[in-house]
């Protein structure tokens, strides 16, 4: 499974570490891909790679060229344009879409 | 009553129950377009659904404004009524299901044509994630029930009534249960994988949508050019005013008959000398109908055309 973080992402572990235990019981091993700024969300919607974590809004304008989880490890900021760690998901990709949005909560709680 | 304005006695419960029908369906299909726009989430479906949903409540509006204006009397600017509200109504309404055809058209090849994988997660109640796709579900079942219900009760009262609005209407509660159902097995399609599901469907019955709506555009633009009176649900004559042509023929000869349609009124325009013997509107149509004629005028010296 080809996941990316995107740079200045210090507090990504949660994120990294939750599709982790995705492919590990999807039998898979999580491959880190270099990727940066508008590229890693190309690459996303190309599907060269499977997820991207990383600081977004709510409201980001990437929001209907990738699907925007909930916020990893922290609850919904007010602010709809506040950036927050989330995990970008392929458009389509809704086994996994579902699968992360279940663990997301679950950490949640 | 008079010649120009009201509903004719005959048919005035009818009216009623179509008035009552026009707005429990504005009642439901808000309440539709509510929980569809509470579940509709990121999907593009969704979205085109809920402003069809919107768009569908426009015939059932403008049936009970052109029901009001036809109560109302003829005055100084308006000498004939405002019985030709209905005629107007029914061009807005046929216009209305085109645009709910076209849009659902467009938005299925567009979605097809782009590959648009639509997306559908999680969503969190009451401590518990599930699959949005099954709320979008249930709301999409909810959004098929009161138009399938409503619409077939007023197809028997828009045949009574000869109102073409309503039928129409009622054409456009038949596109929005089908445009659910496909709706349906658009959000099992893409549980299951197949993103082409839902516009695939979607387009197949937008073409259905179409086709009505061109019969129906057809139809309003005959009537507002004086057509002679067309059936409510084609574009051939109508039976009533193809009976009531013979009729004429049969008592007058073989003279020139004009008839057109205000509305659900029929006016008749007889190229002779006024008789003595003037025939009632039910001697012509029969009890039933008689309601249906507004008018008959002879011409005797019928005005040569300007070349």
């Amino acid at each position: 499974m080809r996941v990316a973080v995107l740079p200045g992402t210090p507090d990504a572990a949660p994120a990294v570490a939750l599709l982790d235990a995705y492919a590990a019981k999807h039998r898979a091993r999580l491959m880190l891909v270099a990727a940066h700024g508008e590229h890693a969300a190309r690459q996303l919607e190309e599907g060269r790679i499977d997820a991207l974590v990383g600081h977004f809004a709510k409201a980001s304008p990437w929001m209907t060229d990738i699907s925007l989880s909930k916020a990893v490890g922290r609850r919904e900021p007010d602010d709809s344009r506040q950036p927050v760690l989330r995990i970008a998901r392929r458009n389509g990709e809704n086994a996994l879409i579902l699968a992360t949005d279940r663990a997301i909560a679950a950490m949640a709680q | 009553m008079s010649l120009h304005s009201g509903i004719p006695s005959a048919i005035a419960a009818d009216v009623g129950r179509g008035e009552r029908l026009e707005h429990w369906t504005l009642g439901w299909m808000a309440s539709v377009v509510l929980v569809m726009w509470l579940v509709m989430g990121a999907s593009q479906a969704m979205k085109a659904a809920v402003i069809e949903d919107l768009l569908s409540l426009v015939p059932a509006f403008v049936f009970l404004l052109s029901v009001h204006w036809e109560r109302r009397g003829p005055n100084r600017r308006f000498p004939f009524g405002y019985r030709r509200a209905n005629s107007l109504a029914f061009l807005v309404a046929a216009t209305a299901l085109l645009s709910v055809g076209g849009f659902l058209a467009y938005e299925s090849v567009s979605t097809l044509i782009k590959q648009e994988h639509p997306s559908v997660g999680g969503i969190t109640l009451f401590g518990h994630t599930i699959w949005l796709g099954w709320l979008m579900i249930a709301a999409l079942v909810y959004s098929v029930v009161p138009p399938m219900i409503l619409g077939r009760m007023k197809h028997p009262v828009a045949e009574r009534i000869k109102d073409k609005v309503l039928h129409t209407d009622a054409l456009m509660q038949k596109a929005d249960w089908q445009t659910g159902l496909a709706g349906i097995a658009g959000i099992i399609g893409i549980g299951i994988g197949w993103w082409w599901a839902d516009a695939t469907a979607a387009l197949f019955i937008s073409l259905s949508i179409i086709k009505d709506a061109v019969g129906a555009l057809q139809q309003a633009v005959a009537e507002l050019l004086d057509g002679t009176p067309r059936a409510l649900d084609s574009n051939a004559l109508s039976d009533d005013a193809k009976s009531l042509a013979t009729t004429l023929k049969a008592r007058f000869g073989d003279v020139d008959i004009r008839l057109r349609e205000t509305g659900r009124y029929i006016a008749a325009e007889v190229d002779c000398a006024s008789p003595a013997d003037i025939p009632t509107a039910a001697d012509l149509m029969g009890d039933d109908l008689a309601w249906r004629l507004a008018s008959l005028s002879f011409r005797p010296e019928p005005v040569e055309a300007n070349p």
